[in-house]
């Protein structure tokens, strides 16, 4: 008797271990440490903006190249003028991805990369993905169609677009003030007010360019979920942006 | 052969209570991190007995193995805060109400943050936005203190960029670190600079994490307090919202 109530005891306590192991956790949810500053891109473009002080010199030939060659060149093209001899061009290409964007291939690609960073994931899990779904729910129209997981991607897309953007502005203002500490130590007085100047009308135009970007951004990511769900109710779109992701989704792996 | 199907039921069954009874890990935590809240034992009122008065924040893996912060909020606006940084080493911060500004909650609060509402809205205009925002969330537009909620919202946004711009500062600012270590001749001092500037960095780097993961729920807890509900849906909108420009005091004149 005491052999099999050993055996009997032994096997609960191992079928307990077993389920306390596999079966009560979902993913491990480890709070997220910020890393530092992310260098790379993880938006839905391919093109990173060059300094508005090459523009004027470096990059308006190519623009120039561009326009007599449009048929070559695929994306958008958005020309910000901020004096009648200081213009930007900024080439946006999505990322190829988006050439499906909308297809059940792409919903089947944005689940699969869901999962793989979320309940399949082995790592670090940035919980706010749950929290972009839970809001998903409250939106019959995304519920029902076929295409939660592109949007729950382009929100993704958008919200670390924008904190990337967020970094450039607080970078260039960081750099303005470096080069005005320097710019300072200048000892002519004529040529330190030029210099002044010059890095506060750089910065100013470079900064009214990010805040662009910020616009252009939401509202590419508002239309593009107008696209899947037919609506998008001010609300949602706004409790969608104000969950913050700590890490990005990543890139889709499409060829 | 009885006894041991009869052991393994008894099994079953508690294996199935305790699941039932295990705090559900599945809801994603807010802010990151392990969030402990610590009930006040002390208080009488409905409203006070459902709101912890203390929070604590942590950082790592398991609470209470990593940093962590304990922060504690009288009701006459008395802020402390314990960082907990490493095992050896702690720092608190008590931060005094300004005598002069009233408390939230009261009609001269509301008063002043309605008049601070439409003079800072001519500088920052998204101010219309947290508006709107509260507008819908019934309990704030019917209560006398809907321009105390607002402001209120908008002194948290201000500290939310302030802590990002903080956190970019940091990063930004370790190209200094090597010309610090540079700049000391002996290789052993040298070599204690280097430790030196990285515990620094860890520091600073963990109470700013520490004070994001905080501020939200220091906001959460002044709106229940003002009230008595605060739904997530609001809380998230207004996340979306941001801030530029810093809030003036509320003074009373």
């Amino acid at each position: 008797m005491n052999k099999r109530f050993l055996i009997g005891m032994v096997v609960c306590v191992l079928i307990f271990f077993a389920g306390w192991r596999w079966g009560f956790g979902s993913p491990i949810r480890l709070g997220v440490v910020e890393s530092t500053i992310q260098n790379e891109s993880h938006s839905n473009t391919a093109v990173a903006l060059s300094r508005i002080a090459k523009v004027d010199s470096e990059l308006v030939s190519s623009v120039a190249s561009v326009e007599s060659n449009p048929s070559e060149v695929e994306g958008i093209t958005n020309t910000y003028s901020f004096s009648s001899n200081h213009v930007v061009t900024r080439i946006v290409i999505p990322n190829p991805e988006f050439k499906i964007f909308g297809t059940p291939q792409f919903e089947s690609l944005a689940k699969t990369q869901f999962d793989n960073i979320t309940i399949n994931s082995k790592y670090l899990v940035d919980t706010n993905l749950y929290e972009l779904k839970e809001v998903f729910k409250d939106f019959p129209a995304a519920m029902n169609s076929q295409f939660l997981y592109s949007g729950i991607y382009q929100v993704a897309v958008t919200t670390c677009t924008l904190e990337e953007v967020r970094q450039l502005i607080f970078n260039t203002r960081y750099q303005a003030m470096r080069d005005l500490d320097e710019a300072n130590a200048t000892p002519d007085a004529a040529e330190r007010e030029s210099k002044i100047e010059r890095i506060k009308a750089l910065a100013g135009a470079q900064l009214e360019l990010y805040k662009s970007i910020q616009k252009e951004t939401l509202e590419d990511g508002r239309q593009n979920l107008i696209k899947l769900y037919g609506e998008l109710p001010k609300p949602i779109f706004q409790r969608l942006l104000g969950i913050e992701l700590r890490l990005p989704m990543g890139r889709l792996p499409y060829p | 052969m009885k006894r041991l199907i009869l052991v393994l039921s008894l099994c079953v069954v508690l294996f199935v209570f305790i699941k039932n009874n295990r705090p559900d890990l599945s809801t994603p935590l807010p802010g990151g991190g392990a969030s402990k809240k610590v009930n006040n034992v002390n208080s009488d009122q409905s409203i006070k007995e459902k709101l912890p008065v203390r929070r604590v924040e942590t950082l790592g893996a398991l609470a209470g193995n990593g940093p962590m912060l304990i922060s504690e909020e009288s009701d006459l606006g008395l802020v402390t805060k314990i960082y907990q940084l490493t095992p050896s080493k702690s720092i608190t911060e008590v931060v005094a109400p300004n005598p002069k500004v009233p408390l939230l909650g009261s009609v001269e609060y509301e008063v002043l943050a309605k008049q601070d509402y439409f003079e800072s809205i001519q500088v920052e205009t998204n101010l219309s936005e947290l508006k709107e925002i509260f507008e819908d969330f019934p309990i704030a537009k019917q209560s006398e203190y809907l321009y105390s909620g607002i402001r209120e919202a908008y002194v948290f946004k201000s500290k939310i960029k302030q802590l990002r711009d903080s956190d970019f500062l940091l990063s930004a600012d370790q190209w200094k670190g090597p010309f610090e270590i540079e700049a000391v001749s002996n290789l052993v001092d040298r070599k204690l600079k280097a430790q030196q500037i990285k515990d620094r960095l860890d520091e600073d780097m963990n109470r700013i994490l520490l004070d994001k993961a905080d501020a939200p729920e220091r906001f959460k807890q002044r709106m229940v307090r003002l009230y008595g509900d605060f739904p997530k849906p609001i809380f998230q909108r207004l996340m979306s919202i941001d801030i530029v420009a810093e809030p003036r005091e509320l003074i009373s004149p």
